[in-house]
């Protein structure tokens, strides 16, 4: 069996600089892989190029064995990949509700079906249930970011990809966030993750893919990292 | 039936009934002011709900004003044809701009729109020889008729006018309630995340595009037969800033603020043009004092304060 989401040789450039050098990496069902790496390293980067945003100039995107390296952004959304960009970016002026309407619209399910997709997110968030009115502007930095992600997964995606979801937020709303993250592994969604941080990602990744300059370089299990401190300050600088 | 629909007939009623109480000439202004917020409800569908700042309206105002106008002088079409031509027009042309200024957002996308208008501006005076450039033409009273009734006389100017303004207005207010109003205003707030959601982004603008020129064509139309008047003015520049701000006075977003700005306006530089020369310098503190203590039009800030339910 093919892993859900493949991604092998990818070249992207901003302009005339080329940012992804050949990048590959793999996340199967009900995996959570996460890249770790350096301000610059070409993370972010990664995610853009896999969603469709930065147009790859080489390499394939093979989700669940089909290439979809040539799709615009929106029908790559639509073929099953949630995407949260860093700093959340919530459509402010409308309401909880309105957010996660836009969300379960997308795919054009019949009502009952959004009904229950609706009830599996908002079992996830129940704070988001006690909010479904409100402004989503004037919710708290860990609301919005538990609204982006639920509103991610109202598409149910097959791969989820969050971009520092954790970042500026109260370890509180961190312990939440990774319980989802957590949940959706559980339900066989293969999960890629973005982290700088690396106490952010011990405790949640299956595997960690190291990126540097725009390469992909040493792919290791998380549980083997904990005494393995020499790749950490390699890549990250960090580690005793 | 939601309190929102309720308001919104209830509006529509006082409007009927208005007119067998105002006298004469508050009679003849509102049945101006119910054509021109046609097309300020129009604007309000792409700045107010898609968030696209157009600089352009006017040649999709124009463009029904003209087919409308050149049917009746050349064709002999009348009224009623001259409506479906009109808003065909708008949709058409549109559509087309819409198709190539698209491509920009932002402030290229105002002036992409500026300068299609200016060049459908320039494309009236060009064919002087029959639109009669800047002067003008008047349409022949028997061009004007629907279903028997002139279309001069207050009373029918009044109904048609009416019926225009009530279809555009209950328009909007089915795309304000539709899953595709909710899509324009998530372009509005985040064009990018609304992709990444997985809507084709592109085609949601064009039809909103498209669906406002249809809307501005009727308005145009409904201007030309039922005052009778066509003129290179109506395409110029002017009529593209009015409805941006007739807009942002009533409120942007909201279904009745195009309305409540195209009145006010109108009545503002009535009253104020009546006892000085400098009417304009009025309007202007006017929309100064607007956006300090309403930001977001009259409606719009009363929504966020009063009404929340106010679509």
């Amino acid at each position: 069996m093919t892993a859900m989401l493949k991604v092998e040789g990818l070249d992207a450039f901003y302009g005339k600089v080329q940012v992804l050098h050949g990048l590959s990496l793999e996340v199967d069902r009900g995996e959570i892989l996460c890249l770790l790496g350096r301000n610059g390293a070409g993370k972010t980067t990664a995610l853009k190029a896999i969603m469709g945003l930065v147009p790859p100039r080489a390499g394939a995107v093979m989700l669940d064995g089909v290439d979809i390296s040539l799709l615009p952004p929106e029908d790559i959304a639509k073929e099953g990949i949630g995407y949260v960009p860093q700093g959340r970016r919530l459509f402010a002026e409308l309401t909880v509700a309105e957010n996660l309407e836009i969300g379960l619209m997308v795919r054009g399910a019949p009502r009952r079906a959004r009904g229950r997709v609706l009830e599996r997110v908002l079992d996830l968030f129940p704070v988001l249930a006690e909010r479904l009115h409100q402004r989503s502007g004037t919710l708290s930095g860990g609301e919005q970011q538990m609204l982006a992600i639920g509103r991610a997964l109202c598409l149910e995606p097959a791969v989820l990809m969050l971009d520092e979801p954790t970042e500026g937020l109260m370890p509180a709303m961190i312990q939440r966030i990774r319980e989802v993250v957590l949940a959706m592994r559980a339900e066989g969604v293969a999960v890629l993750l973005v982290e700088q941080r690396v106490e952010a990602v011990l405790p949640v990744a299956d595997r960690v893919l190291f990126v540097e300059n725009g390469r992909s370089r040493d792919c290791v299990a998380a549980s083997d990292l904990g005494e393995d401190h020499a790749l950490l300050h390699r890549y990250v600088g960090v580690g005793a | 039936m939601s309190r929102a629909v309720g308001l919104h007939i209830a509006v529509l009623a006082g409007l009927a009934l208005a007119q067998f109480t105002l006298p004469e000439y508050h009679h003849g202004n509102l049945a101006r002011i119910m054509v021109l917020a046609a097309f300020a409800s129009a604007y309000n569908i792409t700045f107010g709900y898609a968030g696209m700042l157009s600089l352009g309206h006017a040649m999709f105002f124009g463009a029904g004003l003209y087919a409308a106008g050149l049917a009746a002088e050349f064709g002999g079409i009348a009224a009623p044809g001259g409506l479906v031509l009109g808003v065909i027009a708008g949709a058409l042309m549109a559509a087309v701009v819409g198709v190539l200024a698209l491509r920009t957002t932002g402030v290229s996308f105002m002036i992409v729109t500026l300068m299609f208008a200016q060049a459908a501006f320039l494309t009236v005076l060009y064919f002087g020889e029959w639109t009669r450039g800047d002067e003008g033409f008047v349409i022949a009273s028997d061009m004007r008729r629907v279903l028997g009734l002139d279309l001069a006389d207050p009373a029918t100017r009044y109904w048609a006018a009416f019926a225009v303004f009530g279809a555009v207005m209950l328009g909007s207010l089915a795309v304000a309630r539709s899953s595709f109003g909710r899509v324009l205003a998530a372009i509005r707030e985040n064009e990018e995340r609304t992709r990444m959601l997985g809507y084709d982004v592109f085609r949601a603008k064009l039809m909103a595009l498209a669906v406002s020129g249809a809307m501005a064509g009727a308005a145009g139309a409904a201007y030309a037969l039922l005052f009778g008047y066509v003129g290179a003015t109506f395409a110029s520049i002017q009529y593209s800033i009015l409805p941006l701000l007739w807009v942002l006075t009533g409120g942007a977003a909201t279904v009745l603020g195009p309305f409540l700005g195209t009145l006010l306006m109108f009545y503002l530089i009535d009253v104020s043009s009546s006892f000085t020369t400098a009417h304009m310098m009025i309007v202007g503190f006017a929309l100064i004092g607007l956006i300090l203590f309403f930001p977001k039009g009259i409606l719009g800030t009363l929504r966020e304060r009063v009404v929340p339910w106010l679509p």
